[in-house]
C-alpha cells in the first residue's frame, strides 16, 4: 500500500538532518514524501475535532530561494522523488490550510519555538496538539540523522499500545527490519506477570504473531520483559539504532498538556528516533 | 450495536471514506469509537431507506454473506467461487450427461430421442421442451457446422429449473440436420439453461471449444464420458486463464 | 462492550444520536449566554474606553489617539495572538462551509480586544463583526470540547453568532435571521430552533444586565404618507449608490495600503492618523458612530444638506482608512451610520426640491436609509429589515422599510454581484453553501469515488493477449504499467482499439505499447472533484486515471460520480434523520 509522509522543510542544517531522517523512513517503508516549504510563518491543520494553528519558528523561512533546491537535492540523493505541497485554501490571506490526509508526519520535537529548545524531555505544545489530534503517527526524529536497523515497540498492555504494536508489525513487515518488544510491568505492588500481557495479546488476536506457534515463526525477534528495576534504567537496553514505536495517551484533566508518564519518560530518556501513535491514530485497514 | 466501520460500510454499500466523513459530519446516525461504529439498527435502517433506498439489514454480521452464497448455490453446487465461474461448462455437461449411440429418425426423431435423455428435474415437461426445441429449429437450424448441432429452446426453461445442463448425444449414424454447411451431424449438445445470461455464457464457452481443431478431431472419435469431461475441463481452464497466469 | 459514554461525549448517548435536538437546544442556551456575555463585555469596555479618552479629545494631539489604537490592535493581533488579520465574518463562513465550523479558540478573544482598541481610540469601525467572530468561536469550541460532530458544531457556531448579535443590539430576531441568512446560508428546522433559543438567551442576558433598552428609539411616531412611499424608491437608489461606493472604497483602500511597504503596525498607525485628522473636521466619523445615529433619528442633527453629504462621504473614507490600513473591526455599525447620513441627505434634498409637500420627519428617512444601506452592503434584505425594526422599535415604517430594503438589495446587485462578506470567498471559489453543486463536489474526495477494479496490462503484451484481458474485464479502460518498476506509462481505451479488433493479422503483430495513449490526462488524490470534472469536460473524457507517485491507483468516472453525487446531495439536503 502506498503511504505518504508529510514533512515541513526547514532550510537549515538542522532541517537537513530532519529531512534526511524522513527520507530514510521513506526509503525503508517505500513511502513517498510530501514536502511543504513554508511561505508563511503559520499554517492551520484541520483535524476531525480540532483545528491546530502551527506557528513556525522564523528559521523555517530561511533563504526561501534555495529551499526547494536543497530539498530536491537531498531527496534525490536518497532516491526518493519528493512532491511539494502548495496550499490551495487559505483561512486568511497569510494563513494557509494544510491538508491532513497523510499516513505519517515528521515533526521535530518543537516546531514553534526556537530550535535551541529542541532537546530531550521537551516536546513543544503544538507538537503535542498535533499528536493528540492526528489520525496518523508522528515521526519524531533524533537530532542527528541516524539509520535505524530494528524497530522496538513499547508495549504496556493498553489499547493504544496494541495499536502501536500493530503499527510496528506493519512497519517491520514492509521494511523487513526485525521487530523487538519492550515491556515494563510496573514497579512496586502493581506488578503484573508476563501471562497478563500474553492474555492481552491473545484478546487482540496477536498472540500467535508475537509469540509464534507451530505454523508460523514469531514476528517479534525479542521481547524485552522487565518486572524489576526502574523503568528508566531498563531503557538502557533499548538498542541504539532502533526506531522506537509507542502509543501516546494522556489521562485526566492534564491530557492535553502531558501524555502518560511512560511516554514522557521515554521521550525524556531515549534519544532514538520515535514514532508516536496518538490517541486518535487509526490502524489503517489493509 | 457495535460493529467495525468496514462492516457497516459494506452493508450500506458505501465507501469507507464516505462513511467516515458522514459520521464526522453528522449525516448518518452512527457514532464512532476508534475503528468501531456504534448505532441503533432500526434507526440506521430507517435512515438507509430514506436516503439511499438500500436497506441496511442486519441482525448478525453474516446475513449478507448468507444470501450471497444462496444465490451462488442456485447456479451450481460448489464450494469455492472459482469453480462456479470457471467451470460452468464442465458442470453443465456433467449435469446433462453424455450418451453414446443415440438413434433417431431424421432431425425430429433425433431431437425427440435426445429429449428423452434429459435427466429428471422437478417439474420436467418433456413435451413442452420438445415443442420449444422444434420451434427454435424452425427459425434456423442449430446445426452450426462441422457435424455439430446445439439444439436449445429460445426462452429459458421455467418451472423449478435451476441448474443449467447440456445433454451430449453422440449419434449412432450421422443425420442430416439442415446445418449451415450442409454436413450431416454426428453430435448433439442439447442445451437447457435457467437464464439467458447462463445460456449465452455456456454457448460462448462451448463454441470456444468447438473452434479448436484438435478438439473437433477428438470428439469425432466419440470419446467416453471421463476423457471427454477431462478434456473439456482442460479447455475451460485455458479459457479462464489465457496467459497461464 | 466497554462503557465509554461520559459527560464529555454527549453526542454518543443513544437518545441523542437519534435525535439531538434537545441536546442542541441545551447547548444553544449555554453558547448563547457565553457569546452574549462576550458581546456585553466588548460593549462595556468600549464605553469605558470612550469615557476614559473623552478628556483628551480636545487636545491638538488627539488625532494620534486612533493611530495608537490601531497600532496596538494590529500588534496585538499579529504578535500576541498570532492571528492573520481580517474582520472575521468571512472566516466564520469559510470554516462553516469547509471545515464543519472548526474555529480556533484564540479567535474568541482576539477580535474582541483588538477591535476594542481600534474603536475605543476613535477608529471608525463596528464592534459587531468581532462579536460575531468571537461568539462563533465560543460555540465552535464548546462543540469541540464535547466532541460533537460537524453538523452539531455548525449549529452551535450559528448559536454563538446569533447570541452575540442578539445581545449587542438587544434584537433576538435579528440574531436569528442574520445567522441564517449570512453565516449558515440554509433554513432548516433542526438549526432554527437551537439558534432561536440561543438568540433569545443572548438578548435576555443583555436585558438583565443592561436593561431593556431599544438602541435608537425615536420619541415621536412616524406617519407615512403616499408621497413618502414614492420617495422611498429614490432613497433606495441613494442607499444603493452609497453602499456600492462604500464597498468599492473599502476594497480599493485595501489594495492601496498593500502597496505601501512599511511594517504592518506602522501602516495601521498611518491609517489611524488619517482618521484622527478627518475627525477634526467631521467629528461624527469617529468611533462606531451610534451617537450620530441617535441624533439623526431624533431629528436633532444640525447641519444642512452639504454638511450631511460631506459627513456621509467622510464616514466612508474614515472606515476605509481604519479597516483598509490594518485596524480591526466590522462594517456593520459604519454602514448604519452611512445609511442614516444618506437618508438624511436625501430628506434634505427632497425638502429643498419640493418644499410644499408634507414629508414625514427626517428621522424616518435616516432610519430607512440605514435599512437600505444594510441590505445593500450585506445583500441580505431580511437582516436589514429586522435589524432596523428591532433597534428602532418603529413598526409603523414596515412598508417603506421593505420597499427600500428590497430595492436597494436589487440595485446594488447590479454593481456588486456578491455581498461584502461573500465577495472574497466567491473570488476564491470558497463560498460553499449547503446543497449547492460546489459544496457537494467539495465534500466528496477522490478517494471516495475511485474505482480500483481495473486490470493492468504490460506495455510488451501482444494484442492477442490483451484481447483476452479485455474479455475478462468489466471496464473499458486499461492502465498500462511497467512490469519492473510498476510505473504508470499509459492508458488504453477500449474504443481506441476497435479498428484492430476484427483483424486477426494484427493479433500477433501489434503490442500494447504501440496502441496505448502514452500521455493521458491524469488526476491526483489531492485534486478537488470540481477540477477533475473540469478536466473531463474540457477534453471530453468520461473517465480519468488517478496516478499517485507515478503509480496507477484507480479510475474516476462520471458514472460513479453521479451515484455518489446523488447520495451526497440526498444526505446533505435531508435535515433530520
Amino acid at each position: 500500500m502506498e503511504t505518504t509522509i508529510f514533512h515541513v522543510f526547514r532550510n537549515t542544517p538542522l532541517g537537513r538532518e530532519i529531512l534526511l531522517q524522513s527520507l530514510y523512513f521513506c526509503q525503508q517503508t517505500s513511502s513517498s514524501i510530501a514536502v511543504y516549504i513554508p511561505q508563511h510563518v503559520r499554517f492551520l491543520m484541520y483535524y476531525e475535532n480540532d483545528v491546530v494553528q502551527v506557528d513556525l519558528d522564523q528559521s523555517y523561512l530561511t533563504d526561501p530561494e534555495t529551499a526547494k533546491e536543497h530539498a530536491i537535492e537531498l531527496a534525490l540523493s536518497m532516491d526518493v522523488e519528493p512532491r511539494f505541497i502548495t496550499p490551495k485554501n487559505f483561512t486568511a490571506s497569510t494563513l494557509p490550510d494544510i491538508p491532513v490526509d497523510f499516513d505519517f508526519m515528521c515533526c521535530p520535537r518543537s516546531i514553534s519555538d526556537l530550535s535551541t529548545k529542541i532537546s530531550l524531555g521537551h516536546i513543544g505544545p503544538k507538537v503535542r496538539r498535533i499528536i493528540n489530534s492526528a489520525r496518523f503517527p508522528i515521526l519524531m526524529p533524533s537530532a542527528l540523522f541516524k539509520e535505524w536497523e530494528s524497530i522496538i515497540v513499547f508495549f504496556g498492555g493498553s489499547d493504544n499500545s496494541i495499536k502501536a504494536l500493530k503499527l510496528g508489525l506493519r512497519l517491520s513487515q514492509i521494511t523487513g527490519v526485525p521487530l523487538d518488544m519492550f515491556t515494563y510491568s510496573g514497579g512496586g505492588g502493581t506488578q503484573k506477570n508476563k501471562e497478563h500481557f500474553v492474555e492481552v495479546l491473545r484478546e487482540a488476536g496477536l498472540e500467535d504473531i508475537v509469540c509464534g506457534n507451530e505454523d508460523q515463526n514469531a514476528k517479534v525477534r525479542e521481547w524485552y520483559f522487565f518486572d524489576g528495576g526502574k523503568f528508566e534504567h531498563n531503557l538502557y537496553r533499548v538498542p541504539h539504532n532502533a526506531l522506537a514505536v509507542l502509543g501516546a495517551y494522556g489521562h485526566g484533566v492534564v491530557k492535553d498538556v502531558l501524555f502518560g508518564s511512560t511516554m514522557e519518560m521515554i521521550q525524556t530518556i531515549l534519544p532514538n528516533t520515535l514514532l508516536i501513535a496518538g490517541p486518535n491514530y487509526v490502524v489503517p485497514h489493509p | 450495536m457495535k460493529r467495525s466501520l468496514e462492516n457497516i460500510a459494506s452493508q450500506l454499500g458505501l465507501n469507507l471514506d464516505t462513511l467516515e466523513r458522514w459520521i464526522r459530519q453528522g449525516k448518518i446516525p452512527v457514532s464512532k469509537k476508534g475503528s468501531m461504529g456504534i448505532y441503533n439498527t432500526s434507526e440506521l435502517n430507517r435512515w438507509a431507506e430514506k436516503q439511499r433506498k438500500t436497506s441496511f439489514c442486519s441482525e448478525n454480521g453474516s446475513s449478507s454473506q448468507d444470501s450471497d452464497s444462496k444465490e451462488e448455490g442456485k447456479l451450481i453446487d460448489s464450494n469455492s467461487n472459482d469453480d462456479i465461474v470457471g467451470l460452468l461448462l464442465c458442470a453443465a455437461l456433467k449435469n446433462g450427461g453424455i450418451f453414446h449411440g443415440v438413434t433417431g429418425n431424421g432431425k425430429h426423431g433425433i431431437i425427440e430421442s435426445a429429449v428423452e435423455h434429459i435427466p429428471d428435474y422437478p417439474g420436467k415437461d418433456s413435451k413442452e421442451i420438445l415443442l420449444q426445441l422444434m420451434e427454435r429449429e424452425r427459425l434456423t437450424s442449430t446445426g452450426i457446422g462441422q457435424g455439430v448441432a446445439i439444439p436449445h429452446p429460445r426462452n429459458p426453461i421455467a418451472n423449478g429449473f435451476t441448474e443449467p445442463m447440456i445433454v451430449t448425444c453422440f449419434l449412432e449414424n450421422e443425420v442430416d440436420f439442415d446445418a449451415i454447411d450442409d454436413l450431416p451431424v454426428f453430435v448433439l449438445f442439447l442445451m437447457l439453461s435457467p437464464t439467458v445470461e447462463i445460456h449465452l455464457n455456456l454457448l460462448s464457452r462451448l463454441s470456444f471449444c468447438l473452434r479448436d481443431r484438435s478438439f473437433m478431431r477428438f470428439i469425432r472419435q466419440h470419446p467416453d464420458k471421463k476423457s471427454f469431461l477431462s478434456r473439456i475441463r482442460e479447455m475451460e481452464e485455458k479459457l479462464d486463464n489465457p496467459s497461464g497466469r | 462492550m466497554k462503557k465509554f459514554i461520559s459527560w464529555r461525549h454527549p453526542g454518543t448517548i443513544s437518545i441523542f444520536r437519534m435525535d439531538d435536538r434537545l441536546l442542541l437546544i441545551g447547548m444553544g442556551i449555554i453558547v448563547g449566554l457565553c457569546s452574549g456575555l462576550a458581546a456585553l463585555a466588548l460593549n462595556h469596555s468600549l464605553i469605558f474606553m470612550l469615557e476614559f479618552l473623552h478628556d483628551f479629545r480636545h487636545y491638538w494631539w488627539a488625532f494620534l489617539l486612533p493611530a495608537a489604537g490601531a497600532m496596538c490592535s494590529s500588534l496585538f493581533l499579529e504578535k500576541i495572538m498570532n492571528e492573520g488579520a481580517g474582520h472575521g465574518v468571512p472566516e466564520v463562513i469559510y470554516s462553516v462551509s469547509r471545515y464543519g465550523g472548526l474555529i480556533r479558540l484564540r479567535s474568541s478573544i482576539s477580535r474582541l480586544v483588538s477591535s476594542c482598541l481600534t474603536i475605543g481610540s476613535g477608529g471608525s469601525a463596528g464592534p459587531e463583526a468581532p462579536v460575531v467572530m468571537s461568539g462563533s468561536a465560543i460555540g465552535s469550541n464548546i462543540a469541540q470540547f464535547f466532541f460533537l460532530n460537524d453538523r452539531q458544531r455548525i449549529t452551535l457556531v450559528g448559536c454563538g453568532a446569533a447570541g452575540a448579535v442578539a445581545s449587542i443590539f438587544n434584537a433576538p430576531l435579528t440574531g436569528i435571521i442574520f445567522t441564517m441568512e449570512i453565516i449558515l446560508g440554509e433554513w432548516s428546522m433542526v438549526n432554527i430552533i437551537p439558534i432561536a433559543v440561543a438568540s433569545v438567551a443572548g438578548a435576555e442576558l443583555s436585558r438583565t444586565l443592561r436593561g431593556n433598552i431599544i438602541a435608537f428609539e425615536s420619541s415621536g411616531s412616524f406617519h407615512i404618507g403616499h408621497p413618502d412611499l414614492f420617495a422611498c424608491i429614490g432613497l433606495a437608489m441613494f442607499a444603493a449608490l452609497a453602499s456600492v461606493l462604500f464597498t468599492r472604497t473599502l476594497r480599493r483602500m485595501h489594495k492601496v495600503s498593500r502597496k505601501v511597504s512599511v511594517p504592518f503596525w506602522v501602516r495601521a498607525a498611518i491609517g489611524g492618523c488619517a482618521v484622527g485628522l478627518l475627525g477634526f473636521m467631521v467629528p461624527e466619523v469617529m468611533g462606531e458612530g451610534y451617537h450620530a445615529i441617535h441624533d439623526m433619528i431624533e431629528g436633532v442633527f444640525k447641519g444642512g444638506i452639504g454638511i450631511v453629504a460631506l459627513a456621509c462621504l467622510a464616514k466612508i473614507l474614515a472606515t476605509a482608512l481604519t479597516l483598509g490600513w490594518g485596524g480591526s473591526g466590522g462594517i456593520f455599525a459604519p454602514s448604519l451610520v452611512i445609511g442614516s447620513f444618506a437618508g438624511l441627505a436625501y430628506h434634505r434634498l427632497l425638502v429643498f426640491l419640493f418644499p410644499s409637500v408634507m414629508w414625514v420627519s427626517e428621522g424616518c428617512f435616516a432610519l430607512l436609509g440605514m435599512a437600505g444601506m444594510m441590505s445593500g452592503i450585506l445583500q441580505a434584505p431580511l437582516t436589514g429589515i429586522f435589524l432596523i425594526l428591532e433597534i428602532t422599535g418603529s413598526y409603523e415604517v414596515m412598508l417603506p422599510l421593505i420597499i427600500v430594503s428590497a430595492l436597494s438589495t436589487t440595485m446594488t446587485h447590479y454593481f456588486e454581484p456578491s455581498s461584502f462578506y461573500f465577495k472574497e470567498l466567491m473570488e476564491k471559489g470558497q463560498l460553499l453553501r449547503p446543497g449547492t453543486d460546489s459544496r457537494v463536489l467539495a465534500d466528496i474526495s477522490i478517494r471516495e469515488v475511485i474505482e480500483k477494479d481495473c486490470i493492468c496490462v504490460r506495455p510488451d503484451m501482444l494484442l492477442r493477449e490483451f484481447l483476452y484481458t479485455v474479455q475478462r474485464s468489466t471496464r473499458n479502460y486499461f492502465p498500462v504499467e511497467d512490469q519492473e518498476s510498476g510505473q504508470f506509462v499509459g492508458m488504453i481505451r477500449f474504443d481506441q482499439i476497435k479498428p484492430y479488433f476484427f483483424n486477426s493479422v494484427m493479433y500477433d503483430t501489434v503490442i500494447v505499447e504501440q496502441i496505448m495513449d502514452a500521455n493521458p490526462d491524469t488526476v491526483h488524490y489531492d485534486d478537488e472533484l470540481s477540477e477533475v470534472l473540469n478536466k473531463m469536460d474540457t477534453h471530453g473524457h468520461f473517465s480519468l486515471p488517478v496516478v499517485f507517485n507515478g503509480r496507477f491507483v484507480g479510475m474516476v468516472s462520471k458514472a460513479t460520480l453521479l451515484d455518489k453525487y446523488r447520495d451526497e446531495l440526498n444526505v446533505q439536503t435531508a435535515h433530520s434523520f
